[in-house]
This record gives C-alpha cells, sequence and structure tokens, in this order.
C-alpha cells in the first residue's frame, strides 16, 4: 500500500505510544495484564466509553457511534454478567492473551470484539488497520482521552492498540504468544495471516468474507404499499439501513434479495409491487445522500458483467432508468455468483414460490439472512425444515429481521464470542 | 448455438476500411457516422465469436446482432470494464491464432489483464500506431533513443510482453539505429547516450520513454551527474501515467522544462494509451491536449450515474477503438478520470474530440470488512 493511501492520523501515533506489550517470550504478569472477568475497573472503561460514544453520536458517523454505544451501555453489560454468570455458575476465568487483527473498513468493529475481550479479562491487543478514515480518528479520540485519565492506566496495559504493516515481525512475536488469534478479513488475508504460526494451545478464530441476503414477501409488501402505511415506509428505511450503511461492503450487508411469491394474486401484480419498491429505495437514496462513485462503479459493472459470464442461466440487467445501483435478476442463487460481488450498490434479485421451495445453495456462506413480511415463527419452521435436509451447511447461522442485519452480536458467524473469549472451565 | 451473422464482417474491407481514414481530419459529426457503424460491426464479431461476451451483452438487453445493428448513438455502444480482463480469458479467436500475448502494467492490483493478440489485430496496431505517430514525427524513420532495458533484457514475460515491452516494441518501428538508455538493472547508459549524441545530436532524432522511467531513471540520473544533452531537433515521445510523478510532485510542465533543459528537446508529445488497446493511441498535441485518432474515441461519463457527462465536465473515461479484432476490448470503461476540452475546435488544427487525462480515479474509502490490509 502506498503512503497516499495512508492518512496518518495523530491519535493512532498517541494510542501507539502507549504500546508496552511484553513482546519476545510473553512473560505475561498476571497482575498487570490479566483480570477477572466483569472486573469493576473494565466495566467502568467500558460504562465511560459508552456514554461518550452516545453523547458523540451526532452529525457524519452518529449512526456507528450510537450503535456502538448502545451496545455497551451498563444494562446491557449487566445482563451479559448475569447470562454468562449463570450459564457458568460464576466460574469464569479469561482465555489469557488475545490477538485481534481487525478488519479495514467497519471501523467498530475492533471495539465490538476488542472490548468484550477486555470486559472478559484478557490481555487484548489489537492491529488495526491502516486504512483509516475519520470515523477511525473519532474513535481513537475517544478512546485515548479516556484512556490518559489515571483512573485507567491499568487498562492502558492490559489493551492495546498495535499499528504495523503485516509483514511486520511484531504480528509474529504477537502470534507466537497469544492464546487466541481473532482474524477479519478477506479470505486472502486470513490464509497469509495464518501462515504465521501460534503457539501449539492455541486457537485461531477466523471471520472470513461471507455475504449477506434478504428474503421479503411480496404479499406482505403489496399490502404495506396498499395501506400506504409507516410499515411501507420502514421497510424502505430497513432495507436501505442494511444495503447502504457499509457501503454494501460489509459481510452483513445486503447484497441480494430473494422475493417470495406467496400469497400474491398475480405474476405481474408482483412485478408491479417489486417496482415500486425499487422506485421508493432510489427515491430514499436520492433523499438521503446515498450514492457509489467513481472506483465504486467500475467496480460494480466488473462484478455484474463477471457474473453475466459465470451466470449458468441467463440473468439480466433490471435497473431501467435508476442509475444509483443496478439489479441483476437470476434465476437462482449460486456461490459462484456471490463470490463476484463487489457491493458497491448491485442487487440479485431473484423470486420463489414459498419460502419451503427456498434452498439456500451449499458453499454459499450466507452470514445473515434478513427477512421481511414473515414472521419470526414462520421462518423458524424454515430453519427447522431446512436442518433435516441436506445441506445442512447452506443454512444461515443468523436471521434477523429487516433492519438488524448490520448490528453486531455476540454470536458472531455460529461462535459466541463470550464463549471464545472465556476459557471453559469443568467441575467433575 | 448462436446464428453466425452472414458476413457483415470482412476482415480485409475492415482493415482497408480503417487505413483509409485521415487521422485527424474528419468533423466529430462526420466520424461518428463511420465510427458507429464499424464499432457495431466489430461488436457483432465478438457477440458471434466470443461466447464469454456474449453472455454479458446478452445480460444488458442486447440479445442479438439485430439489437446490435439498432443501437442509435456512440454513447449506446456497450462497454465492458478493463478489469474483466484481469479475471477472465476473453478472446474473439481461437487458441491456435494467438500470436501474442500482453500483459497489462497491473499497477492497481496484483491482477494483470492478458490481451490475445492474432496475426491481424498485432499488424494492424503497429500500422495504426506508425500512421499516428508519423502525423507528429513525419515520415522518415529517425535514429531512436529508447528510455528503457532493450527487450532482450527485459519487459518480456514467460510467454508474452508486458505493456511496457508492447510500447517499446510497437515504437521502434519509427525509428533506427536504436540506443536503449538503460541496462538490465535500469542503469542510465551515459556511454551510449554520449556516442548517440555524438553521431545524430544535431539531426532530427526521436525519444520514447515511459514517463516515470524517464523522468527517474534518465532525467534524474543526468541531473544528478550535472550532464545535459542537446538533440535540437529531437521529438520525445512519451506515456505511462502520471501517477507517480504527482506523487512527487511533478507536473507536465515540470517535467517538460526539465527534459528540455537536460536533453535540449524542445518537441514533447506525451500520449495515453493502455496495454487492452495498444495501437490507437492518442497523443497530446502541441497544446498538450489529448487527440482522438480516427480509429478510437473516447466518452467521458458521469462518476455517479454513468451517464454520458457534459462537455468539460470530469467523469470516468470509457474508450473505443476499432482495432481489436481478437478479443472483445474494442469499447472498455476504464478507471481512469478525465475531461473533455471540446470538439473539432482546437487551436492546433486537429479535428475531433480532444480531451485530458485527470489521472486515475481516486481510491473510495470504502467501508466493509472485506479486506484488513
Amino acid at each position: 500500500m502506498s503512503n497516499d493511501e495512508i492518512m496518518p492520523a495523530e491519535a493512532v501515533k498517541h494510542t501507539v505510544a502507549r504500546l508496552t506489550y511484553p513482546g519476545g517470550a510473553f512473560a505475561v504478569d498476571e497482575e498487570v495484564y490479566l483480570d477477572r472477568p466483569f472486573s469493576a475497573q473494565s466495566k467502568a472503561f467500558i460504562s465511560q466509553l459508552s456514554h461518550r460514544l452516545m453523547e458523540s453520536a451526532s452529525g457524519e458517523f452518529s449512526n456507528d457511534l450510537m450503535a456502538l454505544g448502545f451496545w455497551f451501555r451498563d444494562a446491557a453489560v449487566n445482563q451479559l454478567q448475569a447470562e454468562q454468570e449463570k450459564e457458568t455458575q460464576a466460574l469464569l476465568k479469561p482465555v489469557g492473551v488475545v490477538f485481534q487483527v481487525a478488519p479495514g473498513n467497519v471501523e467498530t468493529l475492533f471495539l465490538y470484539c476488542g472490548l468484550l475481550s477486555l470486559l472478559l479479562g484478557n490481555f487484548t491487543l489489537i492491529r488495526v488497520s491502516r486504512r483509516r478514515n475519520r470515523l477511525f480518528d473519532k474513535l481513537l479520540g475517544l478512546l485515548n482521552e479516556l484512556l490518559s485519565l489515571p483512573v485507567f492506566s491499568s487498562i492502558c496495559q492490559r489493551w492495546q492498540l498495535i499499528d504495523c504493516d503485516h509483514s511486520d515481525p511484531t504480528i509474529g512475536q504477537i502470534s507466537a504468544g497469544c492464546d487466541l488469534r481473532i482474524l477479519w478479513g478477506s479470505d486472502a488475508t486470513i490464509q497469509a495471516l495464518r501462515q504465521i504460526p501460534l503457539k501449539p494451545s492455541a486457537k485461531d478464530l477466523s471471520f472470513a468474507a461471507r455475504c449477506s441476503l434478504a428474503v421479503i414477501s411480496v404479499a406482505a409488501v403489496q399490502q404495506a404499499v396498499s395501506d400506504d402505511s409507516p410499515t411501507y415506509q420502514r421497510l424502505i428505511e430497513y432495507f436501505c439501513r442494511d444495503a447502504f450503511s457499509l457501503k454494501q461492503q460489509a459481510c452483513t450487508s445486503c447484497r441480494a434479495v430473494v422475493w417470495i411469491l406467496e400469497g400474491v394474486d398475480a405474476q405481474s401484480c408482483a412485478a408491479e409491487v417489486i417496482e415500486r419498491f425499487w422506485v421508493d429505495v432510489c427515491k430514499y437514496c436520492l433523499r438521503h445522500g446515498i450514492n457509489f462513485a467513481g472506483v465504486e462503479l467500475v467496480q460494480r459493472v466488473t462484478a455484474r458483467q463477471a457474473m453475466a459470464i459465470v451466470c449458468e442461466n441467463d440473468c439480466q440487467v433490471l435497473s431501467g432508468e435508476n442509475v444509483l445501483f443496478e439489479r441483476l435478476q437470476v434465476s437462482e442463487l449460486s456461490s459462484t455468483l456471490m463470490a463476484q460481488h463487489a457491493g458497491c450498490g448491485l442487487f440479485l434479485e431473484t423470486a420463489i414460490k414459498d419460502m419451503c421451495s427456498f434452498v439456500l445453495p451449499d458453499a454459499m456462506g450466507v452470514q445473515t439472512l434478513g427477512y421481511w413480511g414473515l414472521s419470526k415463527a414462520q421462518i423458524s419452521a424454515w430453519l427447522q425444515d431446512a436442518l433435516k435436509r441436506a445441506p445442512m451447511r447452506a443454512v444461515p447461522a443468523r436471521t434477523v429481521p429487516l433492519g438488524q442485519m448490520n448490528q453486531f452480536e455476540r454470536v458472531w458467524d455460529g461462535y459466541d464470542l463470550c464463549r471464545e473469549l472465556t476459557c471453559q472451565m469443568v467441575i467433575g | 448455438m448462436i446464428e453466425k451473422t452472414q458476413e457483415l464482417f470482412s476482415r480485409t474491407d475492415y482493415v482497408h476500411t480503417l487505413l483509409g481514414m485521415p487521422v485527424y481530419d474528419s468533423l466529430q459529426a462526420q466520424k461518428e457516422e463511420v465510427f458507429l457503424s464499424l464499432i457495431k460491426n466489430l461488436t457483432n464479431h465478438h457477440f458471434d465469436c466470443c461466447d464469454r461476451y456474449r453472455r454479458v451483452l446478452k445480460s444488458q438487453q442486447l440479445a442479438s446482432p439485430q439489437e446490435i445493428q439498432n443501437i442509435a448513438h456512440l454513447d449506446d455502444v456497450p462497454f465492458v470494464s478493463v478489469n474483466l480482463f484481469k479475471h477472465f480469458t476473453l478472446k474473439s479467436v481461437a487458441e491456435s491464432d494467438v500470436v501474442k500475448l500482453l500483459y497489462s502494467s497491473g499497477t492497481t492490483s496484483q491482477q494483470k489483464s492478458r490481451v490475445y493478440l492474432d496475426k491481424d489485430t498485432a499488424q494492424l496496431q503497429s500500422k495504426v500506431l506508425m500512421r499516428i505517430m508519423q502525423s507528429f514525427v513525419g515520415k522518415q524513420r529517425l535514429p531512436m533513443l529508447i528510455a528503457d532495458m532493450p527487450l532482450s533484457e527485459g519487459n518480456t514475460t514467460d510467454d508474452g510482453y508486458t505493456a511496457r515491452g508492447a510500447g517499446i516494441q510497437g515504437l521502434a518501428f519509427l525509428g533506427h539505429h536504436h540506443t536503449y538508455l538503460l541496462d538490465r538493472n535500469m542503469q542510465l547508459n551515459l556511454d551510449g547516450l554520449r556516442a548517440f549524441a555524438a553521431t545524430y545530436g544535431q539531426q532530427p532524432v526521436l525519444l520514447f520513454g515511459f514517463t516515470w522511467v524517464l523522468w527517474s531513471k534518465v532525467i534524474l540520473s543526468l541531473e544528478e551527474k550535472q550532464v545535459s544533452f542537446s538533440f535540437p531537433k529531437g521529438v520525445l515521445l512519451h506515456s505511462g501515467g502520471w501517477k507517480k510523478l504527482r506523487s512527487v510532485a511533478v507536473d507536465n510542465p515540470t517535467f517538460n522544462s526539465h527534459v528540455i533543459n537536460r536533453l535540449g528537446t524542445q518537441k514533447i508529445h506525451n500520449f495515453y494509451g493502455m496495454a487492452e488497446q495498444v495501437g490507437s493511441v492518442y497523443v497530446g498535441c502541441e497544446l498538450g491536449y489529448l487527440h482522438c485518432p480516427s480509429t478510437a474515441d473516447i466518452i467521458v461519463r458521469h462518476v455517479q450515474t454513468l451517464q454520458p457527462a457534459e462537455l468539460g465536465e470530469p467523469g470516468i473515461i470509457q474508450v473505443l477503438s476499432l482495432l481489436p479484432l481478437s478479443y472483445p476490448g474494442h469499447s472498455l470503461l476504464t478507471e481512469d478520470l478525465g475531461r473533455i476540452i471540446g470538439v473539432d475546435d482546437c487551436r492546433c488544427g486537429r479535428r475531433g474530440k480532444y480531451f485530458e487525462v485527470l489521472g486515475r480515479l481516486p481510491k473510495s474509502e470504502l467501508r466493509g470488512c472485506s479486506d484488513t490490509l
């Protein structure tokens, strides 16, 4: 990566200056570097950070800051603690040294996982991406402010950000000394990082590239449209939030839409409803200044044309007059198609008779399935039914109502992070 | 099976037409009439002969040769992303007809484009390049300095040429007594340059190099050694983009003044082109504007909508070339930012569109967990 792509941030230097990790042999002094899960001090730090995040949540990035602050609010942390203690009969200890290699561009992600690790008592080292932007700087500013308070000086030792190249020997040293390494990134990045050895007792937890999609009941949309209800407006808002809030770049970003036709009178009716939906999504984008530009457009065109090349059946561009994003209609979704997806305002689209006949292709690696116009019971029934059939691997690990696709949860890609970040104890 | 279009496309006639068109003399309206008809034929040819290209067109509502023939305006000629050549083999001829393989420089990603040339395309590229360049340097072949290493030393791959290699090979046709200014280690061959200057210094000579190489390896070396030469009748052609030069704050006028200072050459022409469309290059005129030759054209597209941009408005450059017969690279959406300055009215006298390249599209602040690098 060349220099002009890195925005040097004063704030980073500041935090990195705090870096005092013991290095080399990792003679971790427990007194200094480890703590009890949910210790008063960790909770106090997280509580203050949460307050500051929510207070500062205005203007640009307010959603990201608010979501992060809200996630770590006192009530949520207390509830997490209660759950953990109940599950483990209050026998909890940290996993030890946790090394997280954070993704480049969901700026808040390193904090979700990183703060959870701190909360659970681990010595936490986070290699932050060298791709920086204003949100990242803002987060670092908040962290530095708090960490410079004398009361949190011990947090500074137990929770450190590292700013170095992927090729830096530091990565190898920390890897050799950590108990748990958490990797986020593209498949290639994760494969490359995995070549760096861990100690025999340590383990890797990796969150590789995934994709997400939404299933929407056309009949429900039709109903909502005809009522011209707030429900319909919320649908548009939720969809746009899940699709566009991270520029369609996150694993959880909605990149494909499956229309459920059950309950719609006629085929032509369905087409009308779907058209209307997209027109309103487009209007929403215009109102909220959502757009893609430059390189993003070239990436979108590349991906869409690559999909046409690899698509086994015919596919059709359906964008009409809309120029803000593109739609590609396919007869069915496949992992081959999704593998070409690069976000940037492209939606794969397909329609199926009913939820029962919906089978995700194996190996598609669905992260999240968002749903709308279908009840939780319907989704649950579908999941139970799907699990009885092969391929089980194709059943998504996470299904949430539309609007929540990008929300962070302690169970991610099927792993309970609280469990991963603590050591399970057994009393025989 | 797709039915073959009945001899819409006779290669001999096509090549003949191309080589008969005056390079810069047609008004845009006249040019477009001919150009549109030719590029539609070419589009049809690739639709017939390249299965992958046909799939792309079919997904974009161009399902038959008839629909391609119905295209009424140059703006509506379909384009493919230049990046597609990095991910897929795209060719419209049999493997056995491929005589040359070009690789793009691949500066922005590790993956390089692969461009497959058959005999006709390679020849056409070479002929058109000659015609364009001759209009700047004259028909006579000139003693030539090349600011690079000899092809025997590099710029080739196991099975083909890099973009630089292809450029050197193409341009070398314009000259004789080639002197290569760099050795295999990219060090300046000062003795060679001195000998060349002693023999040809006062007569018309041709200099060619890639902008960054010329700057960093030749001009800066000469400055370091405090050596200057004088080629008062020389013409310098250079290409390859300004990205690296901009990073060291060198713009076109600075570049030119240093060249004049060190090589004594006043006539300096920058040109724009790419490995995916070798041959029909866009050469900068005496006023510094890039001109579309008869065999190529550009469309600048709005950075958010991809609709054709207004005159003068910066946008994404789409390049159209009539030369690619062996691969469907005749209409490409690039990653370059540019703007059209005007049409038919450049003060240099050349007709058609003239434009400037404003660099690569800026890397956006993409958000998402797609990469940690």
